[in-house]
C-alpha cells in the first residue's frame, strides 16, 4: 500500500497539539497512549498511523471529521516527500455536528449586564400583569429583560416515571438486606429494625426545538431563556435548534449566563433568521435521536410558526414518529395569538394531528400555560379542561398563574 | 500485554478463522486494545457486529466470555459483588461470646460479572454491553475498573486483576456517555460491512445458501440500507433473510420473492412500506 514511516515521539506530541488546537480534548495519557500503539506495530505505514491514531486519539465520531482533517494536514506533505502520497481512504461515516459550539474556543466574554439586571429589576404585580399578556415580539429592551426574569421564575414541575434503581429510604416496598445486616450486628445477628429501599422516580427529560427562523426570532430568544433556566436548574433539559438543519445547543447553552449563551448561539447556528426546514428539521432529530433519551420518553416541545418550505408530508411524517417515541409533544406557535389565527398552514395543518398541546406561546401567560401543560394531570394544581388546549386555548386569563404568586414574593 | 499476534493483519485472519470478518479499522482497534491493555469501546448501528467481536475474540483467544448486560437500574450488587447475607446472618448468630465471627470476608462475597472477569485476570474477555442502557450512575462504578482493573469493595479493600483482561464495552447511544468513561477506552464507530465483506459474512455464517444467492442478497441489502431507513438492517437479519430465502427453495432473487420474504430482514412496518414501494429498485428483477 505504502512505504514505512517513520514516527516519533516528537511527531506523536505535535500531532496530538495539532489536534488539541482543533479542540479534541487530548491528555498526555493518550499521547503516550498514540506512541505505543505505533510501537506495537511492525513497519508502519501511514495507513496504520491513521487508524492507530484515530482508535486511541478520538473517542466520539464527532471527532472523525476534525481527526481526518489534521490528519491530511500533518502527515500529508511528509508523505508526499516519501513519495507515496496515499492519504488514507477513510470510511465514510455520515457525521452530522453534534454540538454547535465544537467550533468556537470559549472566549471570556463578560457576563452582560442585562442579566444582573434582570435579577435585580423591580418588579411590581400591576407591571407584571401588563407584560404577562404582551406579545414577547412587541416588548422593547428593558421589557424583554424582565420579561426574561419572569420566565425564569415558571420552575415548571415536570413529570416523572418510576425509576429503576433501588437506594435506601425511610420507607419504601424492598427490604434494604445490606443495611438489615448492618443494622443487626450489634444485636447479634437479631434484626430489631428493618432497613428499606425505594426506587425513587426519575424525572423526564424535557426537550426543545426552537425554530430561528427570521419571524421567530423574539419567541424564539424567549423560549431559549426558559431552556436556560430550566437547565441551570438541573433538570434533564436537551434544546435543539432548528432552521435549514438541526443544531443541538445543550452543551452552548449550559456554559454561561443566557444572554452570553445567546450571543455564542447566534454566531455558531448558521441558519439563524433564515428560512425555514422544518420537516427535514424534524425528521433528523427522529433519525439521529429517535432512541435517545431526549426523545424516547421525554417531553417535547416544538415551537415554529408552522411555516416550512418542505413538502407538508415530510413534516407529517417526521411528526407522527416523534410523536410515537416521545411521552408528550406540545407545540408552540406564537401565530396562534393571534385569536384570528386558524392552522392553515400546510405544514401546521399536516403537524397537528400528531400533537398532544397546542399553544401560542407567544407571550408570557401561554408559556405558564406551557408549564401547566408539561405537567401531568394528577400532578396538576389547577385543573385545565378535560382535554388541555387540544386545538383551543383552554383559558386565556391565567389569572393566578404561578408567575404572579412568584414574582410578587420576589417584588416585596 | 502479552498477545499472539505480531499485526492487525494476522489478527484479521485469524478473526477470520473463527469466522468473524473484521475490517481494517476494527481489527487495528482490537490489535490495540490488546497491545496496550486498554478496555475498547464500540459504538455502531444496530446489528454492525460489536457484541459478536467480544464472542470472536473469547473464542480466538481461548478465554472464557464473561457478560454484562446492563440494563436500567444496575447496580454493584448485580454488576460487581454481594454479599452472602443469609449466610452472614447464621455465622453472626451461631458465633459463641468470646469471638465475634468476621463476616465481611472473602469466604461470604459473592462474585457478579465484573469481580468474576477481574479475578480471571487475562483468562477472560469482559463484554460490558449496551453500557448506554444502564444510568449514568452506574458509569461512575465502572471508572476505576476501566483504569486500574481494579475495584475497591470497602470491607476488603482493592481487588486487582493479576492481569488485565481484555474488556469490550459497546454502546447503542441512546444516552450520550460520561467523557471520563470515553477517555479511558480505545474509541471506534463499527460501521456496516460493505457489499463485499458481507458476501463473505454471508458465505461464512450461511454456508448452506447458494454463493449466487448470497451475493445477490448482499447486494440487495446494501441497497435496501442506502434507503434510509429508521432501522437499517444489520448482518444478522441479512444472514436470516438468506436463509429464509434458501428455505422457500429459490435459487435467484427476484423482487416478488423478496417482498415476500422482507419479514425476516426489516422490523418496522414503515420500513417495510418504504422497502415495498422501492422493490424494484433495490432487488433487480431477474431476465
Amino acid at each position: 500500500m505504502s512505504e514505512p514511516v517513520e514516527v516519533t515521539g516528537r511527531t506523536c506530541v505535535e500531532f496530538a497539539a495539532l489536534l488539541r488546537r482543533r479542540g479534541l480534548a487530548l491528555g498526555a495519557e493518550q499521547t503516550m497512549a498514540f506512541y505505543s500503539a505505533l510501537h506495537l506495530l511492525d513497519r508502519v505505514r501511514l495507513y496504520d498511523v491513521y487508524w492507530a491514531g484515530r482508535v486511541v486519539l478520538t473517542n466520539q465520531r464527532e471527532q472523525y471529521p476534525i481527526y481526518d482533517a489534521a490528519f491530511t494536514e500533518f502527515f500529508s506533505p511528509a508523505a508526499a516527500d516519501d513519495g507515496a502520497p496515499t492519504p488514507p481512504r477513510a470510511v465514510p461515516v455520515s457525521t452530522v455536528p453534534r454540538d454547535a459550539e465544537t467550533a468556537g474556543t470559549p472566549s471570556a466574554q463578560p457576563a452582560g449586564p442585562d442579566d444582573e439586571q434582570a435579577d435585580r429589576a423591580r418588579l411590581v404585580p400591576s407591571e407584571i400583569q401588563l407584560l404577562k399578556t404582551k406579545s414577547f415580539a412587541a416588548m422593547d429592551a428593558d421589557e424583554r429583560r424582565k420579561a426574561a426574569a419572569l420566565i425564569r421564575r415558571l420552575r415548571p414541575e415536570l413529570p416523572r416515571r418510576r425509576g429503576r434503581r433501588r437506594t435506601p429510604a425511610a420507607t419504601g416496598p424492598f427490604l434494604d438486606v445490606r443495611g438489615l445486616l448492618r443494622a443487626s450486628l450489634p444485636t447479634d445477628g437479631e434484626p430489631m429494625r428493618l432497613p428499606r429501599r425505594r426506587t425513587p422516580a426519575r424525572e423526564r427529560p424535557l426537550t426543545l426545538v426552537i425554530d430561528v427562523s427570521g419571524s421567530m426570532g423574539p419567541y424564539a430568544r424567549a423560549l431559549l431563556h426558559f431552556g436556560h433556566a430550566m437547565l441551570h436548574d438541573g433538570h434533564r433539559v436537551e434544546v435543539f435548534t432548528c432552521g435549514v438543519h438541526l443544531t443541538r445547543i445543550t452543551e452552548a447553552l449550559r456554559r454561561t449566563s443566557a444572554d452570553a449563551a445567546l450571543r455564542r448561539i447566534a454566531g455558531a447556528v448558521d441558519d439563524w433568521d433564515g428560512g425555514t426546514l422544518l420537516g427535514t428539521s424534524v425528521r433528523e432529530l427522529v433519525d439521529r435521536f429517535g432512541g435517545h433519551t431526549a426523545v424516547r420518553g421525554a417531553q417535547v416541545v416544538v415551537c415554529s410558526d408552522g411555516l416550512d418550505r418542505d413538502a407538508p408530508e415530510v413534516l407529517g411524517d417526521a411528526m407522527c414518529a416523534l410523536h410515537r417515541r416521545a411521552h408528550r409533544l406540545v407545540w408552540l406557535n406564537p401565530l396562534k395569538g393571534d385569536p384570528r389565527y386558524r392552522p392553515l398552514a400546510r405544514g401546521m395543518a399536516a403537524a397537528l394531528p400528531h400533537v398532544d398541546v397546542f399553544l401560542a406561546g407567544h407571550n408570557l401567560a401561554s408559556f405558564e400555560q406551557m408549564c401547566r401543560a408539561l405537567v401531568p394531570r394528577r400532578q396538576r394544581h389547577d385543573v385545565l379542561t378535560e382535554d388541555p388546549g387540544r386545538f383551543e386555548e383552554s383559558s386565556a386569563a391565567a389569572g393566578d398563574g404561578w408567575l404572579h404568586e412568584r414574582a410578587g414574593d420576589a417584588a416585596g | 500485554m502479552q498477545h499472539p499476534f505480531t499485526s492487525p493483519a494476522e489478527l484479521k485472519q485469524r478473526l477470520g478463522g473463527v469466522s468473524y470478518l473484521a475490517d481494517d479499522p476494527l481489527a487495528m482497534a482490537t490489535f490495540l486494545a490488546l497491545g496496550l491493555g486498554r478496555p475498547l469501546l464500540l459504538e455502531g448501528a444496530n446489528g454492525a457486529g460489536k457484541t459478536e467481536i467480544a464472542k470472536a475474540l473469547a473464542a480466538l483467544l481461548g478465554r472464557d466470555l464473561i457478560r454484562l448486560q446492563c440494563y436500567e437500574g444496575i447496580d454493584t450488587s448485580q454488576a460487581l459483588y454481594d454479599w452472602h447475607y443469609g449466610r452472614q446472618l447464621l455465622a453472626v448468630r451461631g458465633s459463641d461470646e468470646r469471638e465475634a465471627a468476621e463476616v465481611f470476608t472473602r469466604e461470604y462475597l459473592l462474585s457478579r460479572p465484573l469481580l468474576q472477569a477481574l479475578e480471571a485476570g487475562d483468562r477472560a474477555v469482559l463484554l460490558i454491553d449496551e453500557l448506554d442502557r444502564a444510568d449514568d450512575e452506574f458509569e461512575a462504578f465502572l471508572l476505576e475498573l476501566l483504569s486500574d482493573f481494579a475495584v475497591t469493595i470497602p470491607e476488603i479493600g482493592r481487588v486487582a486483576a493479576p492481569a488485565p483482561p481484555l474488556v469490550v464495552l459497546t454502546s447503542n447511544r441512546t444516552r450520550d456517555l460520561h467523557s471520563a468513561l470515553r477517555r479511558r477506552c480505545l474509541y471506534h464507530w463499527v460501521v456496516h460491512p460493505d457489499a463485499e465483506r458481507e458476501f463473505q459474512i454471508l458465505r461464512v455464517r450461511a454456508p448452506h445458501v447458494p454463493e449466487e444467492l448470497a451475493r445477490q442478497v448482499a447486494a440487495a441489502v446494501q441497497r435496501i440500507r442506502g434507503l434510509g431507513l429508521g432501522n437499517p438492517p444489520g448482518v444478522g437479519e441479512s444472514i436470516d433473510w438468506a436463509g429464509a430465502l434458501h428455505l422457500v427453495g429459490i435459487a435467484t432473487l427476484s423482487p416478488e420473492v423478496a417482498g415476500a420474504t422482507l419479514s425476516a430482514l426489516v422490523k418496522d412496518i414503515d420500513d417495510q412500506q418504504l422497502v415495498a414501494e422501492r422493490i424494484d429498485d433495490v432487488v433487480p428483477s431477474t431476465p
